[in-house]
């Protein structure tokens, strides 16, 4: 029998709170959270890694696994699944970039068992959900038995698969605040090889408020506004999910344009930097990333979404 | 609580609807514990890293790949695999159709085909109306690779059952 299937311990708490203790009292023996494994059991197998300590949170579900509003927070738990958050009307209403990257992330057989905990801890540049959750300003909840904190996803990663995530932590939600008002332009693209399964050579998120200059017409498209609040959120395009701050900022207070849209798009280098690999090169990644931020400001590609 | 010193666990499930009880390392893949421990072949090794979807079965009447479901999470799941499908001297109604469109030829693909297009129609239940265009049919299967049939006949399969109920 191979050393991982004969040599490692797991161990299945029946509650959060049995969990959190577990890990406080044997933090530095090196449990990890299991929890859909779909990186864990792929990185398992194919590398015939064995005798490590696994913390099964798979059943905490009914604890960690909801998605619903609480006051002015959208509150998604870490166990949620990539189908539950897909198909959450809670989390449309949070923003549909989610529910369109939870639908992007490998296929059917994947997302009923993929949580969003999982996604966002694993750390891959190439997550789909972490430019949505950059997108949105989203806030990490960490929680131990010292209690739980938030921290702005923002500042969540601090490194190529790196976070502020400490040893007797486990993440536990993701916390969106609710929208503005008023209409919204966003995208969210994943660019790979095939529709499915495919890991993103590139991906982003991007949206923003138009802000409407005076009452529209009837027949006046709300693109006749200008933008407020553009955020430009990366995957694949560096060690880290990153916004193209310089881009952004180009964007604020202006109307949507092809202009705009090709100034913008000059200036992803100041924040973005790609990186040959065996997915794709700097080259492509930069190219394909300068078409999506012209476009998108431009008004050209992107869904309407009236809050 | 399980002993965290003890290497192997119990697990219970139920297996096509028979109570399954068995003593199993921890994370033992779902796939070889249905093949080698409990003998049923139908379900394929593929790729083994949730890519190709042969492997895929239904926990609680979701599509999942087996090749990476850990059986200490399966305590108290409902597993159906290609074996639950047709029934002595009758096929299932996707498997007639299969049959009838010949979007079945080597069979590679096929178990977790039917099981990954199965939780799909069956989720449906009485309302019946997946996108005129198939994009949600093609969408419930892009999991699954098949390197003969070039999809098109598998899809009218699916369209088959949709038009006369499972
Ligand atoms: C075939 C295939 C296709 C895929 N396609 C995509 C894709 O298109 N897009 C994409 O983004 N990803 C994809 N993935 C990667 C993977 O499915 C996702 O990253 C998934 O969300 C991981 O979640 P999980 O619950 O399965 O995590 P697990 O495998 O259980 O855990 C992943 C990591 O996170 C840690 N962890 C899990 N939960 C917590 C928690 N609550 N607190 C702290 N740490 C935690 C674990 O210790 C581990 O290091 C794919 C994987 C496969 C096998
Ligand atoms: S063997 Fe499981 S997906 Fe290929
Ligand atoms: S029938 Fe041969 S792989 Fe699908």
């Amino acid at each position: 029998m191979p050393a991982i299937v004969s040599g490692s311990r797991v161990h299945s708490p029946s509650t959060a709170a049995e969990a959190l203790a577990f890990l406080a009292e044997h933090a530095g023996e090196g449990w990890r959270p299991l929890a859909g494994g779909t990186d864990v059991m792929m990185g398992l197998y194919r590398d015939r890694r064995g005798g490590e300590r696994w913390l099964n949170i798979a059943r905490l579900r009914p604890e960690w696994g909801r998605i619903a509003w609480e006051g002015d927070e959208l509150r998604i738990g870490a166990l949620a699944t990539m189908a539950d958050l897909r198909e959450s009307a809670a989390a449309r209403a949070a923003h549909p970039l989610i529910c369109e990257a939870a639908s992007a992330v490998g296929a059917a057989q994947i997302q009923n068992r993929a949580t969003v905990g999982g996604n966002i801890a694993n750390g891959s540049p190439a997550g789909d959900t972490l430019p949505v959750w950059l997108a949105v300003d989203a806030e990490i909840e960490l929680t131990s038995t010292r209690g739980a904190r938030r921290v702005a996803f923002e500042r969540f990663m601090t490194g190529y698969r790196q976070s502020v995530i400490a040893a007797d932590e486990l993440l536990t939600s993701v916390v969106i605040p609710r929208p503005l008002s008023g209409e919204h332009w966003y995208l969210f693209r994943k660019v790979a090889p095939r529709a499915a399964q495919g890991i993103s050579k590139v991906v982003v998120a991007a949206t923003g408020s138009i802000e409407a200059r005076g009452s529209l017409r009837e027949d006046e498209s709300p693109a006749t506004g200008v933008w407020r609040g553009v955020r430009l959120a990366w995957g694949s395009m560096g060690p880290v999910t990153k916004r193209a701050y310089a881009a952004e900022r180009s964007a604020e207070g202006r109307k949507l344009a092809l202009e705009l849209g090709i100034e913008a798009a000059a200036m992803l280098e100041t924040d973005l930097r790609p990186i040959d690999d065996a997915r794709s090169t700097a080259a492509y990644r930069m190219a394909v990333a300068r078409n999506l931020t012209r476009e998108f400001l431009s008004g050209n590609l992107g869904r309407w979404w009236r809050v | 609580m399980m002993d965290i010193e003890t290497a192997a666990v119990r697990v219970s499930f139920e297996l096509n609807g028979q109570p399954v009880s068995i003593q199993s390392p921890p994370l033992k893949r779902l796939l070889d514990v249905l093949r080698h421990d409990l003998g049923l072949m139908g379900t394929k090794n593929g790729c083994g890293e949730g890519d190709c979807g042969s492997c895929t079965v239904l926990i609680d009447g979701l599509p999942v790949v087996s090749c990476l479901v850990p059986i200490v999470q399966l305590d108290g799941a409902k597993v159906r695999t290609v074996e639950s499908l047709a029934e002595p001297g009758r096929l299932h109604p996707l498997q007639e159709a299969l049959a009838e469109t010949g979007g079945a030829q080597c069979g590679g693909c096929l178990s977790g085909f039917q099981m990954a297009a199965c939780g799909y129609l069956e989720s449906l239940g009485d309302a019946k109306t997946p996108a005129d265009d198939d994009t949600e049919l093609r969408r419930a299967v892009a999991g699954v690779l098949c390197r003969c049939t070039g999809y098109q006949r598998m899809i009218e399969a699916m369209r088959r059952v949709v038009a006369g109920g499972v």
